[in-house]
Formats: structure tokens, C-alpha cells, sequence
């Protein structure tokens, strides 16, 4: 969970900074395959979803194991589902075999933005309770 | 009408976030407008949800909402709309809403949906591989070929010995070089353009670690030089690698590799064994008999031309349809080999007057009847050609207009069934220059032939020549109508 302050100009930047930060967590091998794992889905299709939430991803071989980080920034321009700005990036790293049940970890947290409630007390959150509130969603059930 | 029931199926390239998002909000949506739903997810971790035989038998409309090929063959006969995942997202009660309005029934033929113009959504997979292969090899042969095309025509100079004869070649001065380099050029791309293909195919089949071994095994397959023959094995041999190399690859990914290694298996393992593969079969098992059968077939066209000396038609016949065979491929080269061969040594034999270049006539008028013919197929029968061939097919015409017959090799990889087409209108045009008795000395192999070549036998022996191979052209071009009449293509 990172709460970015710099102001970063566009989505770009900011998948630099997640694979960045993955590099130097460990969770990737290497930092420029993860960002150009990140970009490729991009171009794909925009993860950009709306509300100013967005999922970038990267599925590679250069990942792990499946891990989520979690980006609080000022507004970044993206191309988005309702054409708002991003200010919460949930980055997946997804490894190219992994166990199902961590998949599905990330599957759930993605599935869980759809609500908007939790969107919105994800937005109220300080970082503590972001992670909380993470957490505890992963555990329901 | 009302719609109460809907099952539909989700998936994305990574398989994580939007496939199961998208499954939320149709869910969703589902329950919020009161209809009942189902929708199976096609994840990284497989298929869950899986729509069973009654659920899509009782369900009033069938819904996609993917970024990937899903395999729609189960839901032939429904109504079926078909999006992307974030269309699902934005709004998926709308979708919901829209596909009980709009969905239209899926035939199992290529569909339109949502401003992409989907290629090969047949229902056979066999299909769709060779199409994605077509599709990466498409612009090659198109820069290829009209390079080489253009090339071509200032390629033919007057014999100094003999002013009625062109030979080819190109010219010694700054023009000539000019020329002769875009040839080669045009040349390099054609050599490019059967690896791509098999590049293509397996990628579609096992992903990317099959490219790279598809790739030089499809070079490999196609150079002369190194299997030691006349020739490489042409398109023919680029379907052979792309699947074998496809299915080779896959069966690769399931060997359960200790996980030590496991990171460096599609970059280093697969590649090196799959490459070794190719190599030993391709070197051992192909090479040979194509030499061998090379060999065979050219005593064996030999023996028939002598044989019916007196029956030209027969022979002609023959020769075309090797043309339209395999495009440049062993048994085409064969053809031509034999036709200049008897032409070489009758003209030394019995000089001008006696030599017998209605074999060369047969070879000469089919080699473009196969371009021109797909040609023209894409411009009277639109809706059974996707955009892409349909601008081949003008670029096909140009390389068919110069005697470059390669320009059918697309058409006739993706849908392997034209090649009865070109073989029998090949064949047809073969037979009828034979059976007129038209002798061509030489020029560019098309309706051109008759300016930029020399043709003797009946009077206006240059019109026949002009008028059989476009009516051979048409008849091809319809055959390829009649094979691919169930392949429509709904365009905007």
C-alpha cells in the first residue's frame, strides 16, 4: 500500500513506479519486463475503471507469486469508464502458473471495487483502514 | 419480447480482474432488472460456471462479454451479442437490455459486432489457426509482391539473337541494378513470407513459446539450400510446420518440468527442443522425398509429354494444374523445369521452326490463373471475403497480371480447400492454350504474355492467349464461390 504525494502526469508514470516498487519489494524479477507487462494490458484495453479507481496488471513470468499494491495518488488522467481521473490504483502482479486459490484473492478484490459502497469507504479510509478494509474483504466468506 | 432468461460468458487476456468483474455486474444487473442469469467465467484459473447443455438450451439470448476468442460453437442457433468486458462494466444493464433487443441470431459464420470485424470466429479451431497465420502474412506478401511485381515487368529483354524472343534478365546499366535489387528485395519477402505464416499458425495454437521454433522451422522447410533439393517445400510445408510445431509446443507445456527450471521453459527449453525437433524431421523425413519426389515427377511429366506428343491437351493439362497446385511450391517448380527443358531441347534439336513450346504455353497461361482468379473472386463475391483479402485480392491481381503466382499462396493457406479450385482452373487453362496449339517462346506467364512474350500457332494466336487465361481466371473465381459459399462475412 503506497500513498503516492508527487503529482504524476499520466498513467505512464505511474505503472513506472508500480513495477519500481515491485522490483523493490522482490515481487518481481525484473522491473522492465513488469512494465512492459503493465503497458501491453494497457494497450490491450484501458483498466481504467470508473469512480477513479483503476486495475492495471501485469501477467508475466518475470512475477512470482500473486501479490496486490495498492497506489493512492493525486488525480492521474486515464481513460476511464466514466472518463474521471485515477486517484486509487489496485496494480495486480500476476504470475504466469500460480495456485488457484491466490488467483482468486485477486479476483475477489477486483470484484469487490464493483460495489460502490466500498468504494466509497475505501475513499474515507486512511491507509490503516484501507488495509483493513482489504483484508477484511478478502477474508469474508 | 421478453426476455426472462440469459446465460453469457466472461473472459480477459490476463484472466484475473475483468473477467470475474464483468461477471459481477451481470450478475448484478441481472438481479436488479428480475431476470434469471448465468454466466460462466473463463479465467486463468479455467472455465468455472460452466454453462451446461439445458441452461443455454432455456435461455432466451446468449451474451459475451470477453476481450479473448471465446469459442462460440456451443451457441449456434441462439441469439447472441457479443462485447467487450468493459462494456459489460460501464454498463450492464444496458447490455442486458440491448441484447434482448438486439442480439441476433449466430450461425456459426463470421460475425460483426461492436466496431471489430472479428476474423475467423468459425467454429472450427483448424480454421482459426490458419487465419491468424494469414493475417500476419498477409501484409508481407503484399509488400512483397507488388515490389516484386513491378520488378518483374522491366525484367524481360528482347533476345539480341532472335528479335521475336524476350529473355529474362535485367539489364546491365544503373536501371538494371536498380530493378534487379527490388526483385531481389521482393524475393526476400516471399522467403519471409512461409515462416511468418508458420509462425502465425503455431502462435495461434501454443503461444508464444511456438514462435520462435515455428520460425525457423518454417525457413528451414522452405530453403532449397539447405535441404539439398531444387526447391523448398512452399506454403504447403509452412501449414505442415505451423501445426506440427503448434501441437508439438503444447504438448511441450504439459510435460511437468522439475520448478527449478520451470522460469526458463518457454524461453530456452521449448524453443531448443522444439527447433531440435524440426531439424531432424524436417531435414531427414522432408527433404529427402521431396528431392526424390521431385525427381520422379520430372521423369514422369517427361514420359507423358512423349507419350501423348500428339495430344497436347493432355499434357497441357497436366502441367497447369501442377502450376495451380502448390504456387511456387516442388511440384509447380517441377512443371516449370520440365516446360523450359522441352522447350531448350527441342529449340537446339530442330531450331526455331520445330520447337515444340506448347508445353511452356501451358505453364506460362496457368501460372496467373490462380492470382487473377482469387482476384477476381474477391471483387464479384464480397460477403465471403474479410476486408484483409479483399485488399489482397487487388494486390493479387497485380503480382497475377505480371505472372507472379505467389499472390494466391494466402488465400490458398488459409482455406486449403482452394487449392482444388486453383489446381482445376489451372489445369483448364493449361489444357486449353494445349489444345488451340498456342506456342509461347517465353515472357511474362499472364494475359501480359501476349505484349511483353511471343506466342505463335493459330491466328491471333495473342487474343486466345489473353482470352483463355481470363476465362480460366473466371472460372477459378467462381470454384472459390462454390467452396467458400457457406463463409459469409457480415460487413458494415
Amino acid at each position: 500500500m503506497f500513498l503516492v504525494e508527487e503529482k504524476l502526469e499520466n498513467k505512464e508514470q505511474l505503472l513506472r513506479l508500480i513495477a519500481q516498487k515491485a522490483a523493490e519489494l522482490g515481487y518481481v524479477d525484473s522491473e522492465s519486463d513488469c512494465y512492459r507487462g503493465l503497458l501491453e494490458r494497457e494497450r490491450q484495453q484501458s483498466t481504467g475503471f470508473e469512480d477513479g479507481f483503476a486495475i492495471p496488471h501485469c501477467k508475466d513470468q518475470t512475477v512470482k507469486e500473486p501479490r496486490l499494491l495498492i497506489f493512492k495518488t493525486p488525480p492521474i488522467p486515464w481513460d476511464t469508464l466514466d472518463g474521471r481521473p485515477v486517484r486509487f490504483s489496485f496494480a495486480l502482479l500476476i504470475p504466469e502458473q500460480s495456485a488457484a486459490e491466490h488467483l482468486k484473492y485477486l479476483s475477489k478484490i477486483a470484484k469487490s471495487l464493483l460495489d460502490e459502497e466500498y468504494r466509497q469507504r475505501l475513499k474515507q479510509e486512511n491507509r490503516q483502514g484501507i488495509y483493513l478494509l482489504v483484508k477484511n474483504q478478502l477474508e469474508e466468506e | 419480447m421478453k426476455v426472462k432468461r440469459f446465460v453469457a460468458v466472461t473472459g480477459c487476456a490476463a484472466g484475473i480482474a475483468h473477467t470475474y468483474m464483468a461477471q459481477e455486474a451481470l450478475e448484478k444487473a441481472a438481479k436488479e432488472l428480475g431476470v434469471e442469469a448465468k454466466v460462466e467465467t473463463q479465467g486463468t484459473i479455467g472455465t468455472e460456471n460452466k454453462l451446461t447443455e439445458e441452461e443455454i438450451e432455456k435461455a432466451d439470448v446468449v451474451i459475451i462479454a470477453a476481450d479473448i476468442q471465446i469459442d462460440k460453437s456451443r451457441f449456434i442457433g441462439k441469439r447472441l451479442l457479443e462485447v467487450d468486458t468493459n462494456t459489460a462494466l460501464k454498463d450492464a444493464k444496458t447490455l442486458i437490455l440491448t441484447a434482448m433487443d438486439q442480439a441476433t441470431v449466430y450461425s456459426g459464420k463470421g460475425t460483426k459486432v461492436g466496431g471489430k470485424i472479428e476474423i475467423g470466429t468459425s467454429t472450427n479451431k483448424f480454421v482459426r489457426y490458419l487465419m491468424s497465420g494469414l493475417t500476419d502474412m498477409i501484409p508481407v506478401t503484399i509488400a512483397a509482391g507488388l515490389l516484386l511485381a513491378i520488378a518483374n515487368v522491366f525484367a524481360f529483354q528482347p533476345d539480341p539473337n532472335n528479335p521475336d524472343l524476350v529473355v529474362w534478365g535485367f539489364s546491365d546499366d544503373a536501371k538494371g541494378e536498380f530493378f534487379s535489387k527490388l526483385f531481389d528485395l521482393g524475393k526476400i519477402g516471399f522467403t519471409l513470407m512461409i515462416p511468418i505464416f508458420a509462425a502465425g499458425v503455431a502462435r495461434a495454437i501454443a503461444d508464444r513459446p511456438a514462435v520462435a521454433p515455428a520460425f525457423i522451422a518454417g525457413f528451414m522447410i522452405n530453403d532449397a539450400e539447405f535441404l539439398g533439393t531444387e526447391t523448398g517445400a512452399g506454403f504447403i510445408g509452412a501449414i505442415i510446420v505451423g501445426f506440427g510445431i503448434g501441437y508439438l509446443v503444447l504438448l511441450l507445456k504439459k510435460v511437468p518440468w522439475p520448478q527449478f527450471i520451470r522460469p526458463v521453459v518457454p524461453i530456452l527449453i521449448i524453443p531448443l527442443l522444439a527447433t531440435f525437433a524440426a531439424y531432424i524431421v524436417i531435414y531427414y523425413l522432408i527433404g529427402q522425398p521431396i528431392a526424390i519426389g521431385m525427381n520422379s515427377l520430372y521423369d514422369f511429366i517427361n514420359h507423358i509429354t512423349e507419350t501423348y506428343a500428339s495430344a497436347p491437351i493432355i499434357y497441357g493439362a497436366i502441367l497447369g494444374a501442377m502450376m495451380g497446385f502448390d504456387l511456387g511450391g516442388p511440384v509447380n517448380k517441377t512443371a516449370l523445369l520440365v516446360s523450359s527443358a522441352i522447350f531448350i531441347d527441342t529449340m537446339n534439336q530442330f531450331g526455331p521452326e520445330g520447337v515444340n513450346a506448347i508445353p511452356q504455353a501451358a505453364t506460362g497461361a496457368a501460372i496467373s490463373v490462380a492470382p487473377l482468379g482469387a482476384a477476381i473472386a474477391t471483387w464479384l463475391f464480397r460477403k465471403h471475403f474479410l476486408l484483409e483479402e479483399r485488399t489482397l485480392g487487388s494486390s493479387a491481381f497485380v503480382m497475377g497480371m505480371v505472372g507472379v503466382t505467389e499472390g494466391a499462396i494466402p488465400f490458398a493457406a488459409a482455406h486449403p480447400s482452394l487449392i482444388i479450385a486453383n489446381t482445376l482452373s489451372s489445369g483448364l487453362a493449361g489444357a486449353l492454350v494445349a489444345a488451340v496449339g498456342i506456342h509461347f517462346y517465353g515472357g511474362i506467364g499472364s494475359p501480359l504474355g501476349a505484349f511483353i512474350g511471343y506466342t505463335t500457332g493459330p491466328a491471333f494466336s495473342w487474343l486466345w492467349w489473353i482470352l483463355l487465361i481470363l476465362f480460366s481466371a473466371f472460372v477459378n473465381a467462381l470454384l472459390y464461390r462454390l467452396i467458400l459459399r457457406k463463409r459469409v462475412i457480415t460487413h458494415e
